[in-house]
């Protein structure tokens, strides 16, 4: 997981270059560098650090040249150190190569080309692609070939681009299961991890597929097929939302930002063309094993959305997360696999659908990002149009599917005619109305939750619960407390409590209880039951309710009343607000927590 | 751009800390609460300033000059005849020229880190008017201040009449257009309702503070504002004046000043700041988040910890200061103690102006006014407020 860039221009291009790392910043923060071609030399500046904090230590815009790629690093493959860090150089420093991925057959083509006399410094896959370039180059002097013959040695994944002096005018990128593509700007040309990249300088953009090529210009641009060498065209496409979108404005944390907008979000999520919507829930329909399936926060939603469809359409429809999929489904030409990833390229979801189509499954996907890997690779996506999600933590991008998710459902039992247009209207609205009671929450919450979270900050453990779809939100609430604050937060439903769990109950672990409205029945007392025993035991309870919950909590968030629909979508909201300020009183690094990365790219 | 701090607030409910002082004047680890202000403006590159003046007036001009000490200028402009914000602002109207945005800063609140960077930052992402908010730290503040996801402002409730909801209030921090003068003589000097009008000629943007701010309203606020600027000592720093006898254990950071004598037994857990020419005695533990103002004499085997001691006091062998705030040349005799706490865990409530406000805090010791003089073995109960200048007789049982 890293990010790769590169910029091509007339003029020296290394603020460009600079600011395009930065904007990947999110994918990978634990070294970065650079690596320019001024006079025919490679020059290279790169250490351990973000991208402000090495700038400072390296001075990268000392540097200067029209030509240069850069790279932003999680680390993989060897540890966070200078010399592994990204761009690497061949033996004569006569190519360097910035990589996203991880190269499987590293370990044999390196002693191969150790063999051949090539002197490796760093521990990184990366750097047998350089050598590789480097051997095939001294034999044959053409750059390009020296490009496709490297490519057909390489195993595993990979999103690459190179320099070298042999072609000074030109950057060669290449990918194979990493994401990447080309910008086409005015004066320069971009090659990037995703648009972010280079969304404040060009808006016109151009996919690059697995197992393709580009060779990349100041002012023209060629993909080819890296197997048999052949042109192909490919159209510039635009995209419409820019980079002011992409930056944080007057708030502290995108985090914050992010769950700013999401009553917007909601919003938007309405808006998505019907017909994308009625697709899926017509294809839901022919199939006759549907599955929903997520990783991390997208499996939680996928979890939540699985009560809709049994509630709302009648219809049971297993969550399966991702990276456990492959081993525990039974797939075949009539089921459908629904992928659910806010990037497109998380890498336990595209293996998963790759092997439900290796089993002729139909497949569908709800993606955020526009191009990415699932929304091109599946037979239908519905493209959630919520906007960059630039916190690493997911929030808006999860309401947001959760909603389309409620549409489809609702769409699901219009094409059976078993609901009525009454109701399928009052749904509609409930879930705009849901928009409004979220800015509520926002705008006179805030201060509420933030002083419980503060008093709160410092307990190491929490026990989430809730019951029914609640045990969704306990779940995913759980897991952003836990990505965000370092906290152990374990989420479960309430009923599973007692076989075995509530040993655990004292007064050093915390409960968190997301109680549904009164009118939702049993479940209300049943969660209430959970109280008691915690009580019981005590066990101090924050419970967040819709006031109609009296006088059990030691401490309570009471939020305004809200109809069955929607009121799971609030509690998750709550949850979202909770672990953002429980983070902030512990002064976390909020829209970078340590050891996570926005698009998980490797398994 | 310029900037405008108004300092002339009276701080009725800060008594007997604000009789002789003006709130800004407040001393906290070594510097006075405007300082703290000065050089956060300095480092954002503020380097001229409109001090508004008015209770204490003499005290702040006499300690910041011109500015010459800090390499910034400084010119005041006096509140007459208003105690409103608004009115204290536009007393300032005369030393800006038209056009142009500057800085509005409420001269009592404490910060940590730099709110004004926050400001700046968001002032030159957006290019206009900006109001940096805060969710305050005690639910008693809570105000309304509703925003567009743009974080456009759309209106503002600073004492909302339900105080169920808690949201979001002005932490005294603005960038805003010199039409802002208008604006406020148009609402006749009433804040509220000139930000209501720049809300809607001009639009104001919020940028939020999602750091440590404290506005100080009430004396247990700057006991929270000390122990909220202890957290900037980050490392220790001892003064090469400064004169330590045998076995003395220092923990933690502290900040020790020129000509500072310690004697020997004595333990300093930081954070804690102990001012210039002071003297610790044998044997005394000084605890964390102490601020000895400068020249404070502590006598042998003295226990103080969370509070402030303002400038030139005493305080008597074998006493404990817990949670207090003890004022300028106040005398403490020997074996005095400030309970800090009821017997009963209930939080602490302190007579305020004849009302009994309650603090929130399970602990809290009490509030000597300058100049008092308390005798020995007197017991002093949690929240009381000491009078300046009052002197209080030994408790002798013989």
């Amino acid at each position: 997981m890293c990010g790769i860039s590169g910029v091509i221009g007339k003029k020296d291009i290394t603020k460009k270059l600079l600011n395009c790392i930065k904007n990947l910043e999110y994918r990978g923060y634990d070294s970065c560098g650079m690596a320019l071609i001024s006079n025919k030399n490679i020059q290279i500046r790169k250490n351990v650090g973000a991208v402000e904090e090495v700038n400072l230590q390296e001075k990268f815009l000392e540097l200067s040249g029209n030509i240069g790629i850069a790279h932003t690093r999680w680390a993989t493959h060897g540890g966070v150190s200078k010399k592994n860090s990204h761009p690497h150089a061949s033996c004569n420093k006569d190519f360097a190569v910035v990589h996203n991925g991880i190269v499987s057959n590293f370990v044999e083509l390196r002693a191969e080309l150790q063999k051949k006399g090539h002197k490796f410094l760093s521990e990184t896959d990366t750097e047998v692609i350089v050598h590789q370039i480097e051997e095939c180059y001294n034999k044959c002097r053409n750059v390009e070939k020296a490009l496709r013959e490297t490519i057909r040695k390489l195993s595993g994944t990979y999103a690459f681009a190179m320099i070298s002096i042999y072609e000074p005018e030109t950057i060669y990128c290449a990918r194979n299961e990493s994401p990447l593509v080309l910008g086409v700007g005015s004066d320069d040309m971009f090659v990037g991890s995703d648009v972010n990249a280079f969304i404040e300088y060009t808006k016109n953009i151009v996919f690059l597929n697995d197992g393709e090529y580009a060779i990349v210009n100041h002012d023209s641009f060629t993909i080819k097929d890296a197997f048999t060498g052949v042109e192909i065209e490919r159209e510039i496409k635009k995209i419409e939302w820019d980079a002011e979108m992409a930056k944080k404005g007057g708030y502290p944390h995108y985090m914050l930002k992010e769950i700013y907008e999401e009553p917007q979000t909601i919003l938007n999520a309405l808006k998505i063309e019907k017909e994308s919507v009625v697709k899926l829930a017509q294809m839901i329909l022919e199939s006759e094993k549907p599955y929903l399936i997520g990783v991390g926060t997208t499996y939680y939603v996928a979890l939540a959305a699985q009560y809709y469809f049994s509630n709302l359409a009648e219809k049971y429809i297993p969550a399966v997360s991702s990276d456990e999929f492959e081993y525990v489904a039974e797939v075949n030409d009539k089921s459908l696999v629904i992928a659910i990833s806010q990037s497109g390229e998380t890498y336990d979801t595209l293996r998963a659908l790759r092997f439900a189509r290796s089993k002729k499954s139909r497949t569908a996907g709800i993606v955020n990002v526009v191009g990415s890997s699932i929304a091109r690779g599946v037979n239908h996506a519905i493209m959630q149009g919520t906007g960059p999600e630039i916190c690493v933590l997911s929030t808006k991008a999860a309401l947001s599917q959760i909603v389309i998710l409620i549409r489809v459902a609702l769409e699901m039992q219009k094409l059976k005619k078993k609901i009525s247009n009454k109701d399928y209207q009052r749904f509609y609205k409930e879930l705009e109305t849901g928009s409004q009671t979220v800015s509520v929450i926002l705008n006179e919450y805030s201060g509420i939750i933030r002083n419980i979270a503060y008093k709160h900050a410092h307990v190491k453990n929490w026990l989430y619960l809730g019951r029914g779809i609640y045990s969704a939100i306990a779940l995913e609430s759980a897991l952003k407390m836990k990505e965000v604050t370092y906290s152990h937060a374990e989420g479960m439903p309430g009923g599973f409590m007692k076989h075995g769990t509530i040993a655990l109950i004292d007064k050093d672990i915390n409960t968190l209880v997301f109680m549904p409205p009164k009118e939702d029945g049993s479940i209300f007392q049943l969660s209430m039951g959970n109280v008691e025993e915690i009580k019981a035991r005590a066990g101090f309870v924050l419970g967040i309710h819709f006031g109609d919950a009296h006088g059990v909590f030691n401490e309570k968030i009471v939020l305004p009343k809200t109809p069955s629909l929607v009121a799971p979508l609030m509690q998750l909201i709550v949850g979202q607000l909770f672990a953002y300020f429980s983070a902030t009183a512990l002064k976390r690094n909020v829209d970078k927590p340590r050891s996570l990365a926005k698009s998980v790219t490797v398994a | 751009m310029k900037s405008l701090i108004l300092a002339g607030g009276r701080g009725v409910n800060l008594n007997p800390i604000t009789k002789t002082r003006s709130k800004s004047m407040i001393n906290i680890c070594g510097k006075p609460v405007l300082e703290y202000i000065l050089l956060g403006l300095k480092d954002i590159g503020i380097n001229d300033h409109i001090i508004v003046v008015g209770h204490e007036k003499e005290k702040i001009k006499t300690y910041f000059g011109r500015g010459e000490k800090w390499g910034i200028s400084i010119n005041y402009a006096e509140q007459k005849g208003t105690t409103s914000i608004g009115g204290a602002v536009l007393s300032a109207r005369n030393c800006f020229a038209e056009g142009g945005y500057f800085f509005l800063v409420y001269g009592d609140i404490v910060f940590y880190p730099n709110i004004f960077l926050n400001t700046l930052i968001s002032f030159n992402s957006i290019k206009g008017p900006i109001a940096t908010i805060c969710l305050p730290p005690t639910p008693g503040l809570y105000g309304n201040i509703y925003m567009d996801q743009e974080v456009q402002i759309t209106k503002i409730i600073e004492k909302p009449s339900n105080r169920k909801f808690g949201n979001y209030i002005l932490s005294g921090v603005f960038i805003l257009p010199t039409q802002f003068f208008k604006l406020l003589v148009k609402a006749k000097s009433n804040m509220e309702k000139a930000f209501a009008f720049l809300v809607k000629e001009m639009g104001l943007h919020a940028s939020i503070f999602e750091e440590d701010w404290i506005d100080i309203g009430y004396p247990w606020n700057v006991i929270d504002a000390n122990k909220l600027l202890m957290k900037s000592i980050k490392r220790t720093s001892i003064a090469t004046t400064a004169k330590f006898e045998n076995n003395v254990s220092i923990n933690g950071p502290v900040l020790i000043e020129d000509n500072v004598i310690i004697k020997a037994g004595a333990t300093i857990n930081g954070p804690c700041y102990i001012g210039t020419d002071s003297f610790v005695g044998n044997n005394c533990l000084i605890r964390e988040n102490t601020s000895l103002g400068a020249r404070s004499l502590v006598g042998y085997g003295v226990e103080i910890k969370n509070s402030i001691i303002f400038e030139d006091a005493k305080i008597g062998r074998l006493s404990f200061i817990g949670d207090s705030i003890v004022g300028d040349r106040v005398d403490i005799g020997s074996g005095v103690m400030t309970v800090n706490r009821h017997i009963d865990g209930k939080t602490v409530k302190t007579r305020i102006n004849n009302n009994y406000i309650d603090s929130k805090l399970e602990k809290l010791g009490a509030f000597i006014g300058d100049d008092a003089v308390i005798g020995a073995s007197n017991t002093i109960l949690p929240g009381t407020i000491i009078p300046n200048k009052a002197k209080i007789p030994h408790k002798g049982s013989i």
